[in-house]
């Protein structure tokens, strides 16, 4: 058994010594490790585990108690993890029969048992701004309390310790002009919309939506009254002599339900957990090994230089007695080493940007990273796969240098044998298959798109299957094509041979040179190849998609009108208020305004932030969607759309209700009810007609509609979105003074149609492509001018210009860009008909403009790049050496 | 006195048909245990072929290369290149010393490869590096030392062990005349007091009048052989 010790040696000084070619493997391992590396942290930073995401949850307490409206409930079917809700109630209990708020809960834990309110988002409240009133989310709980300590990231003062003091978000005090230099003001204080005045004493932050617009107020603050019919959570600290579980047990029986820590820690076994799908998971596998497959060509390539320029070396390594299997071995620990550089640098400088960057990406994710929980098992995995991208990327330049005889490798040469020029049958045969199995894929997966859709037709929303069969054979077939494409490439390369008797002279020796070192050019257009492919995979994924979201794009309003939510958004921007509104519309070329609402009962209660609204529903049995809320309209907005609008104008000025279809009535009349009355004991039924063919406007789609005057007699109207028709297009100072009075610049947005969000990604795309393509081509030519330098001192001996060599590295670039570009599209294309059939686009759709990009501009381009970087004296292969 | 080579019949062809070039026809040389044997001849007539195929880093067309008794032409790749590692130690013209490791390290190179444990390795390194007096020079890499430093390296790591048959091709070719007749002093006192076989390709008469017999090649072939070359000889030759 030989030893190991002087391959290592040798290689780690030669990976010293080399150390420009050293880093440029360690780059090509350490980008993409450093990428995934950065996902991983960032991930794990959203989504925190363990003792961490317990105390974000439940800060410092032992569990979580949450009482319920019902004196009993019903016990859960496992033990009971954040996953879960609240209890329903036990069987027999049909309403609500306690006040929570009214229930003790230290009567419900063992003496010695200490409370606290955690910090929950509740309703909204309006607040005095500097342009006009704003609408901000109000946060309560007892911020001050150590138990709640973790779960809200206090930034300066303190949390409110009475009911007439408050801390708010920095966008808030920022909105507000609480700030002087970065500071809280110290006399700052809040003034509500019902003039209610209170004293900020801190700036505060909510670790799930940090950026929103939020007040944090004590349980006792008059800015809301406590609601009888929703349940009432506490953090508890339980004496330590309290068993969780049992008590947990003991408390299902009583109305309320504990969330002992242990649980949150390590969660219980769930039958609801999440399970991976194996679709994506198939996705995922390939998405990595294709990645890997890239690095370890590209970088496969890179070593073949290294170990041609090491030929000598090497030689002396034979001379010495060294066996073949000893020279592969010092390749290879050179390929582990740059490995494991470029895995190590990669997951430290990923953990270097995610902790220094902290403040720019909690401000761009728009999240608080608490705590610095790193996920080492998949950083490691990572560091592992990079390094072994390393090793395998010096496989075959390994294999190469270990079969060089001793007189070859100390003459410093390094011959190859090419082998035939034929392309191999069996490679031959996988990519038959594997095309035919793509292909048979996605015919078996847009049968069972549309069988899916055919029977969900009577639902109006987008229906999304993942029909993981198909896409497992699509996954096969787009594998072996590509094994296959790997496999004969260096056959091909020396296919294209046939083509140099009709190309001039630099053309010609291009070619030539190409087909005669197929075993590199070979592995460097199948990199640049795999380059290109996962590019084209994703301009055509990315175009199938947006055709299919232009295809079930509805607007939100008549084209050219303007919108203007009146919510809380769930993006977490502040609301506009009415008197925000009416600023707004006097801002704007309003020609008419239009509010759409809705309609709740007569002292409906919030429930969870939600106020239940009324909504038309169809009769039992009806297929497809039964209810349809009720959208509160004037209908004038509504006349505006040709007949149906006519028509349904006419209805809702009679005080009709319009509903879809025509099976919701009977007698003239539809049953309307509130949305949280599952047995329909509220339900009463309403004058209504049938108006098929509403128009494309998502609101009308959605809703059945009622005009403000009927709306009014069955309840409270609350408007939720105002839309203005325009006399013209506003300018864009005119939207900068909106955004002024917002606070925000897309709160109003002005309908124009469908509009691709995804231009900036593909030119990034395009970038990126262009960029490892050129990498590929840059490291191939160096190889060539590497070997060709005999080639090329006998071109220059026989009187040709230095332009000859110029031209001739960039006609070899541009045959290796060429190729690798026409074969990477062809394999994105078969990703991309996947994506469409996938994505349910209504046709195949080819960006033509990127792949053009992608086939013609990168080669040329690589070829100019050549012709420039050989201008100088040096060879390439120093630069990249 | 035993034989530690045993050329028979040797033929290398370069090439094949009208191309083929006959680099050596049919030679057959024997070397024995402390003899040092000296190749003379031409640019072009096969020494240093005849030293490459000796060594076993070259394959021959036809012929046997016996050392110790065992047959290079038989063996596989790897049993070549243990002989290389235990037996044969070879001295080259320009060096080919590995510039990636030490001098010690480059001596001990044979013996790691070998399964020798470094620390084993090194010490026999270090006893080579005395015996060709540059033992301080143990922890240099290559690229810090002479001409005359190196040549005396790539010897230490040609003797380091227990090699049977020493071949040196040229070893004084890149050095100037002092210090060149200090490495052929090395060679003709390995030989002496080891017992070890040992093949000197030169052109140079001045130098085969170490060796104890001298043999010329022409064409490839054989052509005669002398005893030691008398000084008078030399010095009618060289002016």
């Amino acid at each position: 058994m030989a030893s190991w010790g002087p391959p290592l040696r040798i290689a780690r000084r030669t990976i010293r010594r080399s150390l420009g070619r050293t880093l440029l493997v360690a780059a090509l391992i350490g980008v993409p490790v450093l990428a995934a590396s950065w996902i991983g942290l960032i991930d794990r930073a959203a989504n925190p585990t363990g003792e961490l995401l317990a105390k974000t949850t439940i800060g410092q307490a032992d569990a979580r108690l949450t009482v319920t409206p019902y004196s009993k409930s019903s016990p859960l079917p496992e033990r009971p993890s954040l996953d879960w809700g609240e209890p329903g109630p036990a069987p027999g209990i049909e309403e609500p029969d306690r006040d929570p708020t009214k229930v003790d809960p230290l009567t419900l834990l063992p003496t010695g048992s200490k409370v606290a309110r955690p910090l929950l988002l509740g309703n909204t409240v309006d607040v005095h701004g500097p342009e006009t009133d704003t609408t901000v989310g109000l946060t309560i709980g007892d911020g001050q309390n150590e138990l709640t300590a973790g779960t809200f990231k206090l930034d300066q003062g303190r949390m409110p310790a009475k009911a007439d003091e408050v801390a708010i978000s920095p966008s808030l005090a920022k909105y507000l002009n609480l700030l002087d230099g970065g500071e809280l003001r110290a006399d700052a204080t809040l003034i509500t919309a019902k003039d209610q005045k209170f004293t900020v004493v801190g700036v505060t932050r909510s670790l799930q939506d940090p950026n929103t617009g939020t007040m944090f107020a004590t349980p006792d603050t008059p800015l809301t009254k406590p609601d009888p019919a929703t349940s009432v959570q506490y953090l508890v600290d339980l004496p330590d002599s309290a068993d969780p579980d049992a008590l947990s047990d003991k408390l299902v029986g009583q109305g309320a339900l504990l969330l002992p820590r242990a649980n949150i820690v390590d969660p219980p076994p769930s039958m609801y957990s999440n399970s991976q799908d194996a679709g994506a998971t198939a996705v995922m596998a390939l998405v990595i090994g294709f990645g890997i497959l890239e690095i370890v060509l590209l970088a496969g390539t890179a070593f073949a230089v290294g170990a041609r320029r090491q030929t000598r070396e090497l030689g002396l390594v034979t001379a010495a007695g060294g066996t073949p299997r000893d020279v592969r071995r010092v390749v290879l620990m050179q390929g582990l080493f740059a490995g494991i550089i470029g895995a190590g640098s990669g997951v430290i400088l990923a953990l270097v940007a995610v902790f220094a960057g902290k403040p720019l990406w909690e401000r761009m994710l728009s999240m608080v990273f608490v705590g610095r929980q790193i996920p080492w098992p998949n950083l490691v995995a990572v560091a592992a796969l990079g390094a072994l991208a390393g090793l395998a990327a010096s496989i075959v330049p390994a294999i190469s240098a270990g079969r060089q005889t001793p007189m070859a490798a100390l003459a410093g040469r390094f011959t190859v044998v090419a082998g035939s020029a034929r392309l191999r049958k069996p490679a031959v045969i996988l990519l038959v298959a594997g095309v035919a199995s793509t292909l048979l894929g996605n015919v078996w997966m847009a049968a069972a798109l549309e069988t899916a859709r055919k029977n969900a037709a009577n639902v109006d929303y987008q229906v999304t299957i993942t029909p993981t069969g198909p896409i497992a054979m699509v996954l096969v077939g787009i594998t072996a094509s590509i094994i296959a494409l790997v496999w004969m490439l260096p056959n091909l390369v020396a296919k294209t041979a046939g083509l140099a008797r009709i190309l001039p002279l630099s053309g010609r020796l291009a070619l030539r040179d190409a087909a005669r070192h197929r075993h590199r050019t070979g592995p460097a257009t199948a990199a640049i190849m795999m380059a290109v492919a996962a590019t084209a995979a994703i301009v055509f994924a990315a175009s199938n998609a947006i055709a299919a979201e232009a295809k079930d794009y509805v607007p939100a309003a008549r084209h050219g009108d303007a919108v203007l939510r009146a919510e809380q958004s769930s993006e977490g921007l502040m609301a506009s208020s009415p008197p925000q509104t009416q600023k707004v519309a006097g801002l704007l070329p309003v020609e008419a305004r239009y509010d759409l609402g809705s309609v709740s009962l007569p002292g409906a209660k919030a429930n969870g932030g939600y106020l239940p609204t009324l909504m038309a529903i169809g009769p039992p049995g009806m297929e497809g969607t039964v209810g349809y809320p009720l959208l509160v309209i004037d209908p004038e907005y509504v006349a505006r759309f040709d007949d149906y609008g006519k028509q349904a104008a006419e209805a809702l000025r009679a005080g009709k209700i319009v509903v879809q279809r025509p099976e919701m009535l009977a007698s003239g009349s539809v049953k309307v009810t509130s949305d949280d009355d599952y047995d329909g004991k509220k339900s009463f039924g309403h004058a209504a007609v049938a108006i098929a063919g509403p128009p494309r406007i998502s609101a009308l789609q959605q809703s059945s509609l009622i005009s403000p005057e009927a709306a009014r007699k069955l309840g409270t109207v609350r408007v939720y979105e105002t839309q203005f028709e325009l006399k013209r297009e506003p300018t864009d100072s005119e939207l900068a003074a909106v955004a002024k009075v917002l606070g925000h610049d897309d709160l109003l947005t002005i309908e124009k149609g469908y509009r691709s969000p995804a231009r900036l990604w593909f030119l990034g795309l395009i970038g990126a492509a262009t960029v490892v393509t050129l990498l590929g081509v840059a490291i191939s030519v160096s190889l060539s001018a590497a070997e060709g330098r005999a080639d090329l001192a006998t071109l220059a001996a026989v009187g040709a210009p230095p332009r000859r060599r110029r031209n001739l590295a960039a006609a070899q670039a541009w045959v290796l860009g060429q190729l690798g570009c026409v074969l990477g599209v062809g394999i994105g294309a078969l990703y991309g008909y996947t994506a469409h059939a996938a994505f349910g686009s209504p046709h195949f759709m080819v960006p033509w403009q990127e792949i053009g990009g992608i086939v013609i501009v990168v080669p040329l381009f690589a070829g100019l790049l050549a012709w420039l970087l050989t201008r100088s004296r040096l060879p390439m292969v120093r630069r990249v050496d | 006195m035993s034989t530690v080579l045993d050329i028979r019949n040797l033929t290398r062809v370069h090439g094949s048909g009208e191309q083929a070039v006959h680099a050596l026809r049919g030679v057959d040389l024997a070397v024995a245990s402390g003899e040092l044997v000296a190749v003379m001849g031409p640019s072009g007539s096969g020494k240093s072929t005849l030293l490459t195929c000796a060594g076993g880093l070259d394959q021959p067309t036809a012929g046997e290369i016996l050392i110790d008794g065992n047959d290079l032409t038989t063996l596989s790749r790897n049993a070549v290149a243990a002989l290389r590692r235990r037996r044969i130690g070879y001295v080259f013209q320009d060096f080919n010393l590995i510039p990636a490791l030490t001098a010690v390290e480059n001596v001990a190179l044979p013996l790691e490869l070998d399964g020798t444990r470094a620390r084993a390795a090194r010490k026999y390194a270090e006893a080579a590096l005395l015996e060709v007096a540059i033992p301080e020079l143990a922890d240099r890499f290559p690229d810090d030392m002479s001409g005359g430093q190196r040549q005396r390296l790539a010897i230490a790591r040609a003797i380091v062990g227990e090699r049977g048959l020493l071949l040196a091709d040229e070893p004084t070719g890149a050095l100037d005349s002092d210090t060149g007749e200090a490495v052929l002093q090395l060679l003709r006192d390995r030989c002496d007091q080891h017992g070890i076989g040992g093949v000197l390709v030169t052109h140079d008469a001045r130098h085969a009048a170490w060796a104890d017999r001298v043999v010329y090649l022409r064409d490839g072939v054989l052509v005669g052989q002398s005893g030691p070359l008398p000084e008078a000889d030399i010095l009618l030759e060289t002016h």
